[in-house]
């Protein structure tokens, strides 16, 4: 079987589960999980990019995620005033030293010949800045905290519209994995993993704890929908009037009472379907975006050169390619793509919870999905977060299902089925694996393995 | 034929096949995660409530509640709303018991039950900011925010002269939330917090932790934590190395387990847990006990009594539908009426089917604020001789 016609079924088997979903289960939860699986297709992207083109093993994706979601809580809350006037000029005042200090830094770096002057000198101007700066900011961060910190206690954000944050959730992380990657990127294979997986932990527990900026484990809840609000939905008479019009059929040949029961239950109904559609529009926009670019980029010159560096990093830099900057290069853009989906996320959940952002989920789940959809394969990273976000959801009735099923020849009060029923929940992990390992029997390059082109080695 | 026959078994699994006179409530709560040692018998306690309203026959004409349990994996807001929605929109059902963490509650019920117009009542989701959600009225919870617990405490020890202490807390919603709320009270009533720091569960040794509690000089240490978990480790540490030796606990440090591991050191140690010694709080035990539900788990009363209020307001309302459930629930919970204990559903369906009212009592006092909320009672909690005892009720 050819790689077109490949893709063209497993995408069409995966369309067939998300309908059966619809037809069997509901149209609402359908669109559900159809969100999700886009957010996680650009996540899978993201990590495609760095593993699939160069090879750079970052287990750290959780991080990037976490920022891409703080930013959506930046730009869009609204600032806090009451907190920005309690502690807002000590904390500008702080920012300032630490700036001044650092600059300070690397001049007397760059200025002092080597030797113990330069160690001294360096010492000291970091232990002033530290003590100055602290002085400043720590009062300001206890008058920030202080401020009502039942509902606030933080310095809120932009008040801008929620779609900006995507770009900025992209910036965040971008910025974030450049100076995650001047650090690590030095590092091989499985250091540059251990070296990533605690940096993301130093991220999260950063989020966890800087509660004047993000509140910390108390969480930012009701954060503005970039698509309106199912109960304003209800209320308004437009789109009672559309959704009457788009289901007269259905309506026609009711009584008065029974007609404004059906009409209303429709609007509820429809309501959501239309919000989770207006969502869904949104993400493939920026799944199609992305997606377009990731395979220009992949089958350009600069793709064949990061593939020439991922099998052979010798004889790439004797071709005088840059290593380290290629890499650097290509784990900002990997990483800038994560943050935009983690923003996503975050918009679609409408609060960040710092507490939420854990290894298996974040980071693990999202390296099946590039495993099992084939990495190295633009399209096969879409379809391994459609299909593990499928699974991962729907493991849960199947799994109740199977357990059930499986028992059903049981009595009802048997031990062993009330046993197993009560333990049903925790299929989802056992499928995830059994997917994986299945897939690496029969399929070890994946779903749909990374396309060669004919003369090249492989 | 055998995979058609499979075929349409999955498909009725997946649907939810429904009968006449069955009525659905989801039971939303985190069976996988962090929690899922406390959701088990939590769900058992709020379908130990639906029970004996469908067995006693009086309930809209005899219906049935049929309890669907769903995962809301207690951290994963995306799983926890496509959960929410499945119960909703697939399997239909009228109201939901859940969730249970604060983080996923507030996503599933901004996402999708207040959209779809369906009532959620949480027995444990105790964070004060769900208190500001937008709710349309259709947020409710048997378990009081933290607020309420830090006011309680400090009361607590300003009436035994305990003026400074140290506070610790367990790095999350609910740690932080319960330690900020402490030290708004403890300083309003003239006390003096002389050092607050938090600490991560599930670490070996916390004696570096203890080491900068005690440095701050207090004589007291207040732990909000847990005691599977980090707080219990801080306890141990402060006792190896004699930094402290009076504990203050709030209800995530209460059960036997920790007298268990710490043995007659604790002796003197002072706590808060909800929920009084009432006579339904007892009648409770009893039954929970019966029904194989661990006694005395945190939460479990809360979800009996959710689940009960649920199996009264569709009475109250004459149907089992979302808006009128919705409608109904603040009365059967509030006076006036007739008091309904524990056990007592049947009574109370009985009374509301002839057209009388009721105001629901159970295993933990029920009585909603105007914003769906119980206030709750506090036990005062002190150990001797090696068990906690209960020294007052607030």
């Amino acid at each position: 079987m050819n790689n077109t016609r490949r893709s063209i079924l497993s995408f069409s088997v995966m369309a067939g589960l998300l309908l059966i979903v619809g037809q069997s289960q509901s149209w609402p939860l359908m669109l559900t999980i159809l969100n999700l699986c886009l957010i996680s297709s650009v996540m899978a992207l993201g990590v495609n990019i760095q593993w699939g083109y160069a090879g750079l093993f970052n287990v750290g994706t959780m991080g990037f995620a976490a920022l891409g979601g703080v930013a959506a809580m930046l730009v869009s809350k609204a600032p806090i005033p009451e907190a920005w006037a309690a502690g807002g000029s000590n904390l500008f005042i702080g920012v300032v030293l630490f700036l001044f200090t650092l600059g300070a830094a690397v001049a007397a770096y760059r200025k002092i010949p080597k030797g113990s002057l330069r160690v001294i000198a360096l010492s000291v101007i970091i232990l002033i800045g530290i003590f100055a700066t602290r002085y400043f900011s720590d009062t300001a961060i206890a008058d920030i905290e202080a401020v009502n910190p039942a509902l606030t206690g933080y310095l809120g954000g932009l008040g801008l519209p929620i779609l900006f944050s995507w770009a900025a959730g992209g910036l965040l992380a971008a910025g974030g994995a450049w100076i995650v990657g001047k650090i690590a990127l030095g590092l091989r294979s499985d250091y540059l993993a251990i070296a990533t997986l605690g940096i993301s932990e130093i991220i999260i527990a950063v989020l966890k704890n800087e509660d004047w900026l993000t509140r910390g484990v108390k969480n930012v809840a009701g954060l503005p929908r970039p698509v309106p609000y199912e109960i304003d939905l209800q209320k308004s008479d437009s789109f009672i009037s559309w959704i009457e019009w788009l289901n007269s059929g259905a309506l026609k040949g009711l009584s008065d009472s029974g007609r404004a029961d059906q009409l209303s239950a429709f609007v509820i109904e429809q309501s959501g379907i239309f919000v989770k559609l207006c969502y869904a529009g949104l993400f493939t926009t920026v799944l199609l975006l992305i997606l377009s670019m990731s395979v220009m980029a992949l089958n350009s010159p600069w793709g064949r050169m990061m593939r020439a560096i991922r099998d052979n990093e010798v004889s790439a830099a004797a071709m005088g390619k840059n290593i380290t900057g290629r890499h650097l290069q290509v784990f900002v853009i990997g990483s800038a793509v994560v943050g935009i989906a983690g923003a996503m996320l975050t918009t679609l959940d409408g609060q960040l919870t710092p507490a939420a952002y854990n290894p298996l989920r974040f980071t693990f789940l999202i390296w099946v999905m590039v495993i099992v959809g084939g990495s190295g394969n633009n399209l096969g990273s879409v379809l391994g977060g459609f299909l593990i976000w499928f699974i991962w959801i729907e493991a849960e009735p199947v799994g109740v299902w199977l357990m059930d099923f499986g028992t059903s020849w049981m009595d009802e009060g048997n031990p062993v089925r009330l046993h197993l029923m009560d333990s049903a929940q925790h299929m989802r992990l056992f499928m995830m694996g059994m997917v994986l390992l299945l897939v690496m029997r029969f399929n070890p390059g994946g779903i749909l393995p990374e396309v060669t082109k004919p003369g090249l080695n492989k | 034929m055998k995979k058609l026959l499979l075929a349409s078994t999955l498909l009725a699994a997946m649907t939810g096949t429904a009968m006449a006179a069955e009525i659905k409530v989801g039971v939303l709560l985190g069976y996988t995660g962090p929690i899922e040692s406390l959701t088990p018998d939590m769900a058992a306690s709020a379908e130990l409530a639906f029970d004996e309203a469908s067995n006693s026959g009086q309930l809209l004409g005899g219906s049935k509640i049929v309890s669907i349990r769903a995962d809301s994996t207690c951290v994963d807001s995306a799983a926890a709303t496509a959960a929410g929605e499945r119960l909703i929109s697939s399997h239909g059902v009228v109201a939901i018991m859940g969730a249970d963490c604060s983080g996923v509650t507030g996503a599933v019920a901004n996402n999708v039950a207040i959209p779809n117009g369906v009532v959620m009542v949480s027995p444990s989701a105790t964070s004060p900011g769900l208190s500001k959600i937008k709710d349309n009225g259709f947020f409710f919870r048997t378990a009081p925010s933290d607020a309420r617990q830090g006011e309680v405490l400090a009361t607590v020890l300003k009436s035994r002269g305990i003026m400074e202490v140290a506070v610790t807390y367990t790095n999350n919603d609910y740690g932080k939330g319960l330690s900020d709320s402490f030290n708004t009270a403890f300083t309003g009533v003239g006390g003096k917090i002389s050092i607050t720091a938090a600490h991560e569960d599930g670490k070996a040794d916390y004696s570096a932790e203890v080491g900068a509690l005690s440095a701050a000089g207090s004589k007291h240490l207040a732990v909000f934590g847990y005691l599977d978990q980090g707080g219990k480790g801080i306890i141990q540490a402060s006792l190896d190395s004699g930094a402290f030796d009076n504990f203050i606990l709030a209800d995530g440090m209460i059960g036997d387990s920790i007298i268990e591991a710490i043995g007659k050191d604790l002796n003197g140690t002072i706590g808060t847990l909800p929920g009084g010694e009432s006579a339904g709080a007892i009648t409770f035990k009893a039954m929970a006990g019966k029904a194989g539900i661990k006694v005395g788990g945190p939460f479990t009363a809360e979800s009996y009594d959710a689940g009960a209020l649920l199996a009264l307001a569709m009475q109250a309302a004459g149907s089992a539908d979302r808006a009128a459930i919705q409608a109904n629930i603040m009365s059967v919970a509030n006076a006036p009426g007739e008091k309904i204990m524990p056990g007592e559903i049947a009574k109370g369906l009985k009374i509301l089917k002839s057209g009388g009212s009721v105001d629901y009592v159970g295993a933990t006092d029920v009585n909603f604020n105007n914003i769906g909320e119980v206030l709750g009672s506090y036990q005062e909690l002190e150990v001797k001789g090696g068990k906690f005892e209960t020294i007052k009720v607030h």
